[in-house]
């Protein structure tokens, strides 16, 4: 089944993962979530939290905006 | 799959089993009390309570043995991560929703009928506590996109 995808935030979260050299469920681990808040995170269907969101990006070694942006 | 995802799995399973269970102890209870004394179906209304209230003791051992579980993986945050209280908000949503259709419906039909209160309350209980429980495992179990 397709999930409704959120299209208020655009985020790069699956590139900088990848680029990592990390799993969903090893970036899960690093930041103390389960791998399906990664995963929803990746396919905007669950726009995160701050603190997930600055997790995530302490995490991949970049900042906050460089992962979520706002749509022009 | 990881511990932790075990974990998720095993704690949908644990709420399908205690929303099953107390639908079966308290929807047969409810049963019980609106159906005539004479009615044929009064005998599978009171195996449904008999059953569900010793499998609800069951289901809440199993409750106490994941909540075990969880602690010795020390995944008690993991568990409650910012995902999984977005699903709980929005079963909670659900269940608020189901339960005033319900509320309305009861209404509607108490314009024409007399409704005994203990049971439909009762009722209404049952379904805002099902329709919750149900609709996390819904939100929880839907397939990931890859």
């Amino acid at each position: 089944m397709a999930r409704k995808r959120n299209p208020s935030l655009i985020n790069h979260l699956r590139q900088f993962r990848v680029d990592a050299g990390l799993t969903q469920q090893a970036l899960a681990e690093e930041i103390g979530v389960t791998r399906k808040t990664i995963n929803t995170v990746e396919n905007a269907v669950f726009i995160p939290s701050t603190v997930l969101a600055l997790k995530l990006a302490r995490a991949l070694k970049t900042d906050v905006h460089s992962l979520f942006q706002l749509p022009e | 799959m990881s511990d932790i995802d075990k974990l998720v799995r095993n704690r949908s399973r644990i709420l399908v089993l205690v929303g099953v269970v107390f639908t079966l102890w308290q929807g047969g209870d409810v049963a019980v009390k609106l159906l005539p004394a004479q009615s044929a179906l009064l005998s599978i209304a009171n195996t449904s309570v008999a059953a569900g209230s010793i499998m609800w003791v069951i289901a809440m051992l199993a409750l106490v043995l994941f909540q075990f579980q969880v602690r010795r993986a020390n995944a008690v945050a993991v568990l409650e991560d910012d995902w999984s209280r977005h699903i709980r908000n929005k079963a909670k949503q659900a269940g608020f929703a189901w339960t005033i259709i319900s509320i309305v419906i009861a209404f509607i039909i108490g314009k024409f009928i007399d409704l005994p209160s203990d049971p439909v309350l009762q009722g209404l209980i049952l379904i805002g506590v099902v329709s919750t429980i149900f609709s996390y495992v819904w939100y929880e179990g839907r397939v990931e996109v890859k």
